[in-house]
């Protein structure tokens, strides 16, 4: 009996305040079902069976974790505010005679409902549309379609632990909040009497010091690898110079402000720089929250959405050319070997004839790879370093006639050499190889087939062409043996240098035909003897596993972009709720001192734009200056196509900017209802 | 010449359907000369509001003419109408009505800023209104720091310093202790003596006690007036509330 009374109390408590709590609620369903797609898609068996499907999985189980993170802290969030505006409530029950214990049981059963009911309703849509889910993914990643609905049990048990232990947390922080207080308290603590925001110069100079260090980083950023590094730095940097600036730097600027007599005392600006101070101090975080919130949507979408429309130019950078195809020979004599070169081309040919296609831009040169472990100090001569202090280089040999066949006759005397570097610093002028000393004749500007290598390696790549391809091959070995002598290398562990034949084509096909042309040549290369092994790249082999990453990241990135756009939505919808209840007193004063209502709507108005706009124009700026960034780290997934960053970043740009514009438009209007509910009497 | 003029005032709302009518006000007169201190009393519902909302050019009459130094208020114009307000009438009202976004300064400063004054004139002002009601040293504070005597203090600095032609009081002791209300209640005095006109509106007696007339009002007429003549405030005090206790008796017009 005494249970449903609190049952009761706690069923028209939440109908009674259904203003703040639909909010709330649909956020918990939202989220709820949110978190339900990305595990169930996690684990589900259809995205195994996929292409890169492991990738995927564990991308989506990263995604998961991310959500869970966002919904802890989200709901605290919107929690926060629903308590804050319930103390009446519960102050008015401790003094019609319910104490502090009979409260915790309004609470919880509070709690109770909210979660049983955001759990239904979150599994019930997350059901219902982890399958449109799953087909968008599909579709995304191009892979196969699978038309059965299927509900997974591991899912559902984790979305009801998680939010289980959610709910919990909030409501014992309810609890805490309760016991702090004593009833008087609880009846006014909303409008228990204010402070003026004081400016605190230093964390509003502090605030600045932070972004401007972190947009420093963001802009000298030079390469990938330190981008990765700094990059959450960065983010970290911004996230605390956003919530200072918006929280001391906005009531500092209006403070300035206020001391400059002649611009304050002035009708447009008296009311709006005042009431902003206070303003931006009450609701600092939550402005900063919208704009890092907003930020990352931002960089989230750009990021992931570039990625997923570059692809093609992601392949292209990768695989410069359709096919590649490396022989390699054991030990350097194989650069001589042309018989099973000639046996290499014949087999290549028959299988291109077979899929019916033309090798176009059909290059093809020797060359001898070193291990990765060439040191500075021996290929310039100098005395031996320590390991830890000599910079490595990986060397490929070439010879001359192999380079001069396909970059024009170039004549070399016997000591001298071309070097190419792959845009990173050589050692010297002369080098020493193998015990004689090169000058290095010319600097070359780019050398054939060097794109093909992975440029992500830190490790520098050498290019030296030297006369003679059995020069080359005896050049090589001496030096090796040299190395090995000296402890320096050791064939066991890096598999000692090797001769190669690298063969580089394009076919125009389509994707199909260059699918079944790769298999034609799984097939004739493998048969062939074993004097050597060959490998084929393939462009076209290798799309779909581009697609299924890129696919997944932006997959994921949606969702986490729809995530934090709801989030987004919610707290201005909050923000506009409170700041219109707090307004609609002072309105009603404003009127009788003899401000019209047209004046009040107009400062208002300019106030609110301001207020309103501020996160998304910061929002803006962040993305500005992390664009150099994320071009350095798009270059890692192989992406330097500038132009369509810049295309990407301003589509998302335009569509958040129009999803904001149609919130605020839609809640200033909540506003105003709210505040013209003044009163109009003296 | 009069200073107000109020002339056969009637109101009457209606229901938002049409249906029902109270008759708020049924036929108000009275006037009030340049340096008065009125009171008006009576209970609840008796349309003292009203008569406020009316005097303030807040609320339109049904029937009858306010004049103000001559000029009717329904000939102001709407959009004119908070400028009016704003150089003409002053108002204190029982919750302060302070903006707690301002200091006292800036709170006082209000109307001024509104009305597009120069801050040299603002400060000259400031300073002689509120050194007549000592509140020079809490300019600087916010209204959560003062007391309510010094907020209502202040409302009184604000109403008073664009010269009004008349101060519009509504139960401006209501929320004080006794203290503070005698305190007021001297400022109010000592205002009037400098040449403000008052109008009060309240239920206190202490406070109609102060003035120099007191207007009586009952089921939406002016019922009686005393005039305080040369009798003392507690002298005043007594026939007030005699007065009061008839009223309350149900007797006709003494």
């Amino acid at each position: 009996m005494k249970t449903g009374l609190y049952f009761r109390l706690a069923q028209t408590g939440i109908r009674r305040s259904r203003r703040t709590y639909l909010p709330y609620f649909f956020t918990c369903v939202g989220m709820t079902a949110m978190f339900y797609i990305i595990a169930s898609l996690a684990s589900s068996p259809s995205l195994t069976d996929m292409a890169g499907g492991r990738t995927l999985s564990s991308i989506l189980g990263f995604g998961t974790f991310v959500m869970a993170l966002f919904a802890v802290i989200f709901l605290f969030y919107t929690n926060s505010f629903l308590i804050r505006r319930r103390k009446k409530e519960f102050g008015l029950y401790n003094i019609l005679g319910m104490s502090k214990k009979h409260i915790a049981f309004v609470l919880l059963w509070e709690t109770l409902i909210t979660y049983v009911a955001s759990l239904t309703g979150g599994l019930f849509f997350g059901i219902l549309l982890s399958k449109a889910a799953e087909l968008c993914l599909v579709n995304l990643t191009r892979g196969t379609v699978r038309y059965d609905l299927s509900v997974s049990p591991f899912a559902i048990s984790m979305t009801a632990v998680l939010f289980g232990a959610v709910f919990f947390l909030i409501l014992l922080s309810g609890l805490w909040q309760i016991r702090l207080n004593n009833p008087v308290a609880l009846l006014r603590s909303e409008n228990a009497g204010e402070k003026p925001p004081r400016a605190n110069y230093l964390l509003g100079v502090g605030g600045a010091v932070l972004l401007a260090a972190a947009y420093w980083m963001a802009i000298t950023v030079a390469d990938p690898i330190q981008a990765i590094t700094e990059f959450f730095v960065a983010v970290m940097l911004v996230i605390v110079a956003t919530f200072l600036l918006f929280i001391a730097g906005s009531v500092m600027l209006c403070r300035l402000l206020q001391k400059n007599k002649a611009y304050y005392y002035r009708p447009a600006h008296f009311v709006s720089v005042s009431s902003m101070a206070f303003r931006m101090k009450r609701n600092g975080a939550g402005l900063a929250s919208i704009c890092i919130l907003a930020t990352m949507v931002l960089v989230t979408l750009t990021g992931s959405g570039c990625l997923y429309f570059g692809v093609e130019d992601s392949l292209r950078t990768r695989y410069p050319t359709e096919f590649v195809i490396t022989a390699q020979f054991d030990g350097t004599d194989a650069l001589e070997d042309t018989e099973s070169i000639s046996m290499l081309e014949g087999a290549l040919d028959r299988a291109l004839a077979r899929a019916g296609c033309e090798a176009k831009n059909r290059i093809a040169l020797h060359r001898v790879v070193y291990p990765t472990l060439s040191a500075e100090s021996l290929l310039t001569g100098q005395p031996e370093k320590a390991p830890t202090e000599d910079r490595f280089f990986r060397l490929h040999l070439i010879p001359l006639a192999d380079y001069a066949a396909l970059a024009g006759s170039e004549t070399l005397s016997e000591h001298e050499l071309l070097l190419y570097s792959d845009g990173r610093p050589y050692p010297a002028d002369t080098i020493v190889l193998g015990g004689e000393t090169f000058s290095v004749k010319r600097v070359l500007d780019s050398f054939p087939l060097a794109e093909e290598a992975d440029d992500r390696n830190p490790i520098p790549t050498l290019y030296l062409v030297v006369g003679g391809r059995g020069r080359c091959g005896a050049l090589a070995q001496a030096d090796y043996l040299e190395r090995v002598r000296q402890g320096r290398a050791d064939p066991e562990r890096d598999g000692g240098v090797n001769g190669d034949w690298v063969c580089a084509f394009d076919t125009g096909a389509s994707s199909q035909t260059q699918a079944a042309l790769t298999e034609e040549l799984r097939e004739s290369l493998g048969s062939l003897d074993d004097a050597f092994s060959a490998s084929i790249i393939s462009r076209a082999a290798n799309r779909s596993e581009f697609l299924t990453l890129y696919g997944g990241l932006f997959f994921l990135g949606l969702l986490l972009s729809i995530a934090f756009s709801c989030a987004t939505v919610l707290i201005i919808y909050y923000k506009q709720l409170s700041e219109g209840l707090e307004d609609q007193a002072r309105f009603d004063i404003m009127k009788k001192v003899g401000m019209t209502a047209r004046d009040i709507r107009k400062s208002v108005n300019s106030q609110m734009l301001t207020v309103f706009f501020l996160p998304l124009a910061a929002a803006v700026l962040h993305l500005c200056f992390a664009f150099p960034m994320l071009h350095q780290l798009l270059q890692l997934f192989d992406l330097k196509n500038l132009p369509l960053l810049l295309t990407t970043a301003g589509i998302c740009v335009g569509g958040f900017a129009l999803l904001y514009v149609l919130v605020y438009r839609s809640t200033s209007n909540a506003y105003f209802r709210i505040v013209s509910g003044a009163k109009d009497r003296i | 010449m009069q200073l107000l003029e109020v002339r056969q005032l009637q109101k009457i709302y209606r229901t938002r359907l049409g249906g029902q009518q109270v008759e708020a006000l049924h036929s108000v007169s009275f006037s009030v000369e340049k340096g008065e201190y009125v009171a008006i009393m009576g209970e609840s519902g008796s349309g003292k509001t009203t008569l406020l909302n009316i005097l303030a050019a807040l609320d339109k009459p049904t029937a009858g003419s306010v004049r103000l130094e001559g000029r009717d208020l329904s000939s102001v114009k709407e959009s004119a109408m908070t400028a009016f307000r704003r150089d003409n009438l002053g108002f204190v009202f029982q919750e302060f009505n302070l903006l707690d976004t301002f200091t006292l300064e800036d709170n006082i400063l209000l109307p001024l800023v509104l009305g597009g004054r120069s801050h040299a004139d603002m400060q000259r002002r400031l300073e002689s209104v509120c050194r007549e009601l000592g509140l020079l040293p809490l300019l600087k504070k916010y209204p959560y720091e003062v007391s309510g005597g010094q907020k209502q203090r202040a409302a009184v600095a604000r109403a008073i310093i664009t010269n009004p032609a008349i101060l519009l009081a509504d139960e401006p002791t209501g929320a004080l202790d006794s203290h503070s209300t005698d305190d007021l209640l001297r400022l109010f005095g000592q205002i009037n003596e400098s040449g403000q006109t008052i109008l009060m509106v309240t239920h206190s007696v202490k406070a109609a006690s102060h003035a120099r007339r007191v207007l009586f009002i009952r089921d939406g007429e002016v019922f009686h007036q005393l005039y305080r003549g040369e009798a003392t405030d507690v002298q005043f005090y007594q026939r007030i509330s005699d007065t009061l206790t008839v009223l309350a008796g149900g007797g006709t017009q003494a």
